[in-house]
């Protein structure tokens, strides 16, 4: 069909499914050796960030109590 | 330290969560109508609006789209800007995002009942309205990519991860799936035909599931969870790992709903490889989610809202083990055009989405209210008659569908079909269909009483439109090499993110298409196989219009049993000038591929003006105005230049003749109907109708007969 000659014509396409493999492969292991090298501290600055955020907002409620 | 004062904009999340409530009521109200319908075909009151085919889509779009879509903007537009530490970007676009959405879903509503469907699969809305769909959608990525960029938390929670690959994966599914040539302003052709129009559709179906039914969910897990919970997500680093695998393995996975399906093995193998991959993250997600509990189940006991959050992580778990398991071929075979599939994605739905959502909205009312729920009494009621809700409606579904795959493929011991007629096979589930409607109803049933609750909260509490807070504003990264550089500046740099997650995506998405396009074996030409005549081609405009592929698959698999019943397997040379495709993903009726000539004229007359007296017993609805309605013809020459320009060879100045061509074909149609006692103008519908119908899949029968 007519619309597939627009990508049939890019040349090499062939090396797409190469590039891809080795895109996700390098994400993945990159994405392990990023995990398995966080020092605590780190980790548990990030996992407080929805929790820390609420006691902030209270704290305003409280503070505009109390004024 | 300094601190800036801002405040939190609760209005526009008030107006997505009642949004959410009220399509939600009316999602589930269609739905529970064509529960009926199937066993009660009179249910359409004789109307062409409400038929099981117009109204199919419109529960899917309105329990997707209007349902669980306002629920995401209403999750994520609150969350988003608590840990972005700051107001929405701009609370003009937050407008149009809300009022744009629900302009969307009332245009859907009105032209899906009236019949104005591409008939792709959850992309069923016209040109027109995908266009306007694509304007707001991306109003929603920059409105909350503006936020995350001025926002003052340093650093990038999960949860918006997840909502960042939501946005751009769902902008390049939509345009992807979407690109179509216009004939009028409601009428279009997509560009793609046959096996490419069936890869690119079932590319976007399943990445739909994938980043508007999980990732996002997903996001609104990792933050209302922890709040709930009031304890921090198990473990950080999991869900990092789980995030990359799953927006890098899932956008492969489409092919699974093409198992058995003339698209090329290749391709069909890839489906399987990478859904089974799927399960991996996805239970990372799930387990992440239940362990965030431990130690704290005994608070379960008595927290609706984890109720709700427990059992809506349980049923992802679940449906993300079925999902791998129906896209192992063996499985499928048995699974695939049955009630299994059905009962499959409303685990999902009403189980995940719907359950994630009613949790998040009873934590969220009492918050954003400032006061306590008006009555944990009435929300573990609504658990529970949910929960059996989802239990009555997916077992009987379960066991309907594998007691109709196995009666499809029972042989005598002569080697003959035990039931030749397919009738018997539904009739034989029709109490599962009662049962499945039953579910349905308690389910509904549910949210009745939740939104009841919620609005009683509501009155009960005070709302702040604008909540006030404070935070100290984010400065300059200065600790680097501290942490390690590279993923410091990745997640300062919001809009490198996008881009990245962007690339993950799109390079799936190319790799399992392109490659049909270029291997010209993928799609073995048969000669004898020709473009559909002007009055065909109207025929199956009409077939499109009323949704006869909700219950008609056109797609004869390599089975034994189906060969048999049906005629010879569909081969992808015969689809290249089908725009769009119409195989179709669910048998509630045969399949339809090799009826051409398999009965006369005057019996799809007969049949479309009562199913039952063609077929006693049978649960097709009527279709009376179609012997009524005059056929439009007005666009046939537009519809002919279109095609023209889509690659089907029709002949330069065929549109001048193409009238005179169909009317031609016509009267030889109405000829043969008086001799068998109809007398029926040429004009109208059915005779287009009947004129696809007879067509359909006999192109190859031509080429036997001219060998022989």
């Amino acid at each position: 069909m007519k619309f597939s000659h627009y990508l049939s014509s890019i040349e090499n396409v062939g090396i797409f499914p190469m590039i891809s493999l080795i895109l996700f492969l390098s994400v993945f292991i990159g994405a392990i050796i990023w995990i398995v090298t966080r020092d605590k501290e780190y980790i548990s600055e990030l996992e407080k960030i929805p929790l820390d955020n609420d006691n902030f907002s209270n704290n305003i409620e409280n503070k505009n109590e109390s004024d | 330290m300094n601190v800036e004062k801002f405040s939190y904009d609760n209005q526009i999340v008030k107006l997505f969560l009642i949004a959410t409530i009220v399509w939600g009521i009316v999602a589930l109200t269609v739905g529970v109508w064509i529960a009926v319908a199937l066993y009660y075909p009179e249910l359409n009151l004789g109307l062409s609006y409400t038929t099981f085919g117009r109204l199919r889509p419109l529960h899917t779009n309105a329990a997707i789209f209007a349902f669980i879509g306002n629920a995401i903007f209403t999750g994520v537009y609150y969350s988003l800007q608590r840990i972005s530490k700051a107001r929405m970007f701009n609370d003009t676009l937050s407008k149009i995002n809300f009022w744009g959405w629900q302009l969307i879903i009332v245009l859907a509503a009105v032209t899906l009942v009236s019949g104005i469907t591409t008939s792709k699969e959850y992309a069923e809305l016209e040109w027109p309205i995908d266009i306007l769909i694509a304007v707001v959608w991306v109003v929603f990525g920059v409105n909350m990519i503006g936020t995350l960029m001025k926002r003052r938390e340093k650093h990038i929670y999960v949860a918006a991860w997840f909502y960042i690959a939501t946005f751009v994966t769902v902008a390049v599914l939509h345009i992807g799936n979407s690109i179509e040539l216009p004939v009028s302003l409601t009428k279009s052709y997509p560009v793609y035909a046959g096996i490419q129009d069936a890869l690119v559709q079932w590319w976007y179906g399943h990445n739909a599931v994938a980043f508007f039914l999980t990732t996002p969910f997903l996001g609104l897990m990792y933050y209302y969870l922890p709040k709930a919970a009031n304890r921090p997500i198990f473990s950080y680093k999991l869900s990092i790992l789980h995030f990359w695998s799953l927006i890098f393995i899932y956008i492969w996975a489409g092919p699974h709903h093409l198992l058995y399906s003339a698209i090329p093995n290749w391709a069909q193998s890839l489906g399987t490889v990478f859904s089974i991959m799927l399960w991996m993250p996805s239970w990372g997600g799930m387990l992440n989610g239940l362990l965030t509990l431990r130690g704290a189940w005994d608070r379960v006991r008595d927290n609706p809202v984890l109720k709700f959050f427990v059992v809506g992580v349980t049923a992802y778990g679940m449906s993300t083990f079925e999902g791998p398991m129906l896209s192992l071929k063996s499985v499928n075979a048995l699974a695939h055009f049955t009630d299994w599939i059905p009962a499959h994605v409303h685990v999902g739905t009403l189980g995940w989405n719907g359950f994630m959502t009613f949790g998040m909205l009873y934590w969220l009312v009492p918050k954003m209210w400032k006061t306590e729920l008006f009555s944990k009494k009435l929300a573990n009621v609504h658990f529970w008659i949910g929960t059996l809700g989802i239990v009555v409606w997916v077992i009987p579904m379960w066991w309907a569908g594998i007691t109709q795959s196995l009666m499809w493929k029972e042989f005598t011991p002569l080697g003959l079909l035990k039931y030749p007629n397919f009738l018997e096979t539904v009739l034989q589930i029709v109490p599962m269909y009662i049962m499945r409607s039953v579910g349905g109803a308690l389910y509904l049933t549910g949210i009745i009483i939740a939104s009841y609750n919620l609005f009683k909260t509501m009155g009960m509490g005070s709302f702040v439109a604008n909540e006030e807070a404070e935070a100290a504003p984010r400065g300059p990264i200065t600790d680097k090499l501290q942490y390690g550089m590279i993923h410091r500046y990745l997640e300062s740099k919001t809009l490198l993110f996008t881009g990245l997650a962007f690339v993950a995506i799109i390079i799936g998405g190319l790799v399992e298409i392109v490659p049909t396009y270029l291997i010209s074996s993928n799609v073995p030409t048969i000669a004898s196989v020709q473009p559909y005549t002007p009055l065909e081609l109207e025929g199956r405009d009409i077939y499109i219009k009323e949704a006869c592929n909700s219950c008609h698959s056109q797609m004869v698999r390599p089975f034994r049993s189906e060969v048999e019943r049906y005629g010879e397997y569909s081969k992808a040379g015969e689809f290249v000038y089908d725009h769009p495709h119409l195989w179709g993903s669910k048998r509630t009726g045969p399949d339809l591929h090799r009826i051409g000539g398999k009965y006369s004229n005057m019996w799809h007359y007969l049949h479309m003006e009562n199913p039952r007296s063609m077929s006693p017993g049978s649960l097709m609805p009527r279709y009376p105005w179609l012997l009524e309605n005059q056929l439009d013809v007005s666009s046939l020459e537009a519809k002919i230049s279109a095609m023209r320009t889509l690659g089907v060879p029709y002949p330069e100045g065929f549109e001048s003749q193409a009238n005179a061509e169909l009317m031609q074909q016509a009267e030889i149609i109405s000829n043969d109907l008086l001799e068998n006692g109809i007398v029926t103008e040429p004009d109208k519908e059915i005779v287009a109708l009947i004129a696809y119908l007879q067509r359909l899949g006999t192109d190859i029968k031509t080429k036997v007969a001219e060998t022989k």
